[in-house]
């Protein structure tokens, strides 16, 4: 029975190790490869994280496991010994804990000031962001400046608006200002792992790059009300040409007046 | 949230966890009471036995939520074949097996569907009657169907339903909670939403290409499914594929169909037989009451076939139409150009048409009509706020022109159609007749230019307005 503990103890690690090592291939693991420079050094964090507690993790497991195993075999007439602290021990596992805390605090700086300061932006980038993100139960809202034009903060005449799709360049860094229409909602987007409230009242500036041209998801990562779930909306990428090409085209169909000469009409007009 | 359940690797340690799962599932949500097309409130303003034959006419023709009609007079996808009966055998309990010969080749399986028939009654009246498709059996071109009366040997019949059925399938997924199993407007979200979802009984739509009277066309409705209605708690549902809109679309035009059919029974005889009228009758005698019953039942008989054949008939027509290419309501000029002086123009339109007195003289929604009070068409009855009703007897504001949202949509076109054909079941008429399409686009041009404006100066020029600085915050929001 003793011995059926310290085997309960040994077991998880092993069981650890073993689903951790199977998730990938079962697809419990991230959302796809990360689409984003950011989301690469964000799943290197992840690992780096994930190895340092794991070793502990099983370290402390395999160390528990095999001090029970010891004790198990020991008679039960044997005396237990009695201590009290040891100053050596204690200053090992405080201090080699305290220094593994650091070295993920000063790692991940960088990191995260590359996600989130906006000092890390160009100037020249976020002067123009590229489309504004306005979250509204359950859709996302989108207003993009007309070609050759500024995204201002305040509507223009000639913006042009979408619902549910937002279409970015790939391969640069764009900045998005990301608003909510009403409650506090949540712009996630899995594969590029990037995530950011959006707040009732406030402009959030985001920034990421995409690296390849594709279909990404975009969901609401906040429970914002019964509809949450519904709050789907695609990111498209789209090669640089393209993207022009699709702003250009965005911006006949919003101003397209529904006039169609007919054919007769223009002969009569040229007499 | 059964979804989760299929797509479930059995026998990976998840499965323990999915099968707790799902019988939390079972037992939280069960069955359900069965889902029901309700009756429109005003049946109940009929004598009882002409709620009872509108009741019937409409259940007979459209079914239930549970057993859809197919009916081949009406201009929707329901996935009909057609053909003949060559051979009927009794199957028992009830049911018979028919051997249909199909008019074209069809690998639909019909199973649940509707078989639709002729029939003669016992005058010898030709009747239109509908069947169950119990189970098909696509290699004999056998059917096992059920109901009361069963087509002859040499009878054509027309079978379908299943495509209707995807679009019904969609429909309660994705829209019930808001517009409710009839259409109606009465899910279960609807209490909390202003402006209300859509009621679709009336056969009224807002925002379309066509014209005032016109119904939407397809690609009015998908639209619609695409942009959602910005400004108001109808999402998009661009996400959808492109069949699965085209399936539901098709339902809700059914969903539409169906409630205007009723609508237009109700019509037709709440003249004569009110539930005023029998009650009055009731009181001053059985014989007064045996005459109208008489009455009513001559009319059953002798009119109402022909009435409820030109009654689907105009409906369905008008549903066809929309998707004709000539509704579309376009503009007979270019738009004029957005200069100062058109936006000027279109001011002056703006007063002399009277947009002003809903919409304000400063374009904020609030002019004079708001604070007048309306009388109910129907009941006549004064309602007690003042203000705009609507179609539907709920108080609408015209909208606030300075916000930049156009719920039917932004393009030049959108707000042109608005202006040139209304926007039915609203009190904002059509100003077709008031003003020249030429006209129309200045108004157009001050409309779209309105909210670019300081509502405290008059007529600036987009270039000399000034834009703000950005105001930028760190990261200091995030989880
Ligand atoms: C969250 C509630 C909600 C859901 C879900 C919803 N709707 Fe709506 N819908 C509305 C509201 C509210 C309106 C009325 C808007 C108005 O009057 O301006 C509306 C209006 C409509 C209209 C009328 C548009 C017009 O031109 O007048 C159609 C058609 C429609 N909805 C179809 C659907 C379909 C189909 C679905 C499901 C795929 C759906 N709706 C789901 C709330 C909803
Ligand atoms: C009898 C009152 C009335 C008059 C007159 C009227 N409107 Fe409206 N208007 C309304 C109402 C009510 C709505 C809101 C309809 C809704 O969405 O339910 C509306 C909506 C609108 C919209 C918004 C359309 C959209 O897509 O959201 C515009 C633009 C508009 N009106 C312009 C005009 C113009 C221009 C005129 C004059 C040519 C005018 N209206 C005359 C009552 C009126
Ligand atoms: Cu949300």
């Amino acid at each position: 029975m003793k011995k059926l503990w310290s085997l309960f103890f040994i077991c998880w690690p092993i069981a650890a190790v073993v689903i951790f090592a199977m998730s990938p291939s079962m697809n419990w693991w991230f959302p796809g490869q990360p689409a984003s420079p950011i989301g690469e050094r964000i799943d290197d964090l992840f690992y780096l994280i994930l190895a340092l507690t794991g070793a502990v993790f099983v370290g402390t497991q395999v160390a528990l496991g095999y001090v029970l195993w010891r004790a198990s075999c020991k008679r039960d007439d044997d005396k237990a010994t009695y201590t009290h602290g040891n100053h050596k021990l204690e200053l090992i596992w405080t201090v080699i804990p305290g220094i593994i805390l650091l070295f993920i605090a000063f790692k991940q700086m960088d990191v995260w000031a590359e996600f989130r300061i906006v000092d890390r932006v160009d100037e020249e980038i976020l002067k123009n962001p590229v489309a504004e993100v306005t979250a509204r139960q359950f859709e996302w809202r989108m207003r993009y400046p007309s070609p050759d034009e500024k995204l201002e903060i305040i509507p223009q005449p000639n913006d042009m608006y979408q619902v549910n799709e937002l279409v970015l360049p790939a391969g640069r860094k764009v900045v998005i200002n990301l608003r909510s229409g009403d409650v506090q909602h949540s712009f996630f987007a899995p594969q590029l792992r990037v995530k950011q409230d959006a707040l009732p009242g406030k402009l959030i500036p985001i920034w990421f790059e995409i690296n390849e041209p594709g279909e990404y998801d975009l969901v609401c990562a906040e429970l914002c009300a019964w509809g949450h779930y519904k709050m789907g909306a695609v990111i498209k990428a789209l090669p640089e040409e393209e993207y022009k090409a699709y702003l250009q085209k965005l911006y006949e169909e919003q101003n397209f007046d529904g006039f169609t000469p007919k054919p007769d009409e223009t002969d009569s007009a040229e007499n | 949230m059964f979804e989760i359940a299929k797509e479930s690797r059995f026998g990976s340690p998840r499965s323990l966890l999915l099968i707790c799962l799902i019988s939390v599932c079972l037992v939280g949500c069960g069955e359900g009471p069965e889902m029901k097309f309700s009756a429109h409130p005003r049946v109940k303003d009929l004598m009882p036995k002409a709620q009872e034959t509108v009741n019937s006419t409409i259940k007979l023709h459209f079914g239930e939520p549970s057993a859809l009609n197919a009916w081949d007079e009406l201009p929707v996808e329901f996935g009909l074949v057609t053909g003949a009966v060559t051979e009927v055998q009794d199957a028992g309990k009830g049911q018979k097996k028919l051997t249909v010969e199909l008019e074209e080749e069809s690998d639909a399986n019909l199973t649940g569907d509707s078989l639709q028939f002729y029939r003669e009654d016992e005058e010898g009246e030709e009747l239109l009657d509908f069947i169950r498709v119990v189970s098909h059996d696509p290699k004999n071109n056998t059917l096992v169907v059920s109901g009361d009366h069963f087509p002859e040997a040499e009878a054509e019949v027309s079978i379908g339903g299943h495509e209707l059925a995807q679009g019904q399938k969609l429909y309660l997924k994705h829209c019930l909670h808001c517009h409710g199993v009839t259409g109606d407007g009465q899910g279960a979200t609807a209490k909390y939403l202003n402006p209300k979802p859509r009621d679709f009984r009336l056969g009224l739509f807002k925002f379309k290409s066509t014209d005032y009277a016109d119904k939407p066309s397809h690609a009015d409705l998908v639209r619609t499914l695409n942009e959602g209605i910005p400004g108001t708690y109808m999402p998009s549902f661009k996400l959808l594929s492109d069949e699965d809109k085209a399936a539901i679309v098709e339902y809700v035009r059914w969903l539409a169909i169906r409630g205007e059919i009723e609508k237009r029974l109700i019509d037709f005889f709440e003249a004569d037989f009110s539930m005023e009228t029998y009650t009055e009758t009731k009181q001053e005698g059985k014989e007064g009451l045996e005459e109208l019953e008489q009455d009513f039942q001559d009319l059953v008989t002798d009119d109402l076939p022909d009435e409820f054949e030109s009654i689907y008939e105009q409906i369905g027509r008008k549903w066809e139409l929309a998707d004709d290419e000539k509704s579309i309501v376009n503009p007979s000029e270019p738009r004029v150009p957005d200069t100062p002086e058109s936006r000027q123009r279109g001011q002056e339109f703006y007063v002399k048409v009277k947009c002003i007195t809903c919409h304000g003289p400063l374009g904020n929604g609030d002019g004079s009509e708001t604070e007048t009070y309306k009388t109910d068409p129907l009941t006549q009855i004064t309602y007690s706020k003042p203000g705009l009703y609507d179609s539907w007897g709920e108080l609408v504001k015209p909208r606030n022109l300075r916000l930049g949202q156009y719920r039917g949509g932004n393009r030049p076109i959108d707000v042109f159609r608005r202006i040139k054909a209304g926007i039915p079941g609203t009190p904002m008429q059509a100003f077709s007749s008031a003003l020249s399409d030429k006209e129309i686009w200045d108004v157009v041009n001050y409309v779209l230019h309105l909210p670019h404006e300081d509502p405290g100066m008059k007529h600036k020029t987009s270039s000399s307005e000034t834009a703000a600085v950005p105001e930028t915050t760190s990261g200091t929001d995030s989880e």
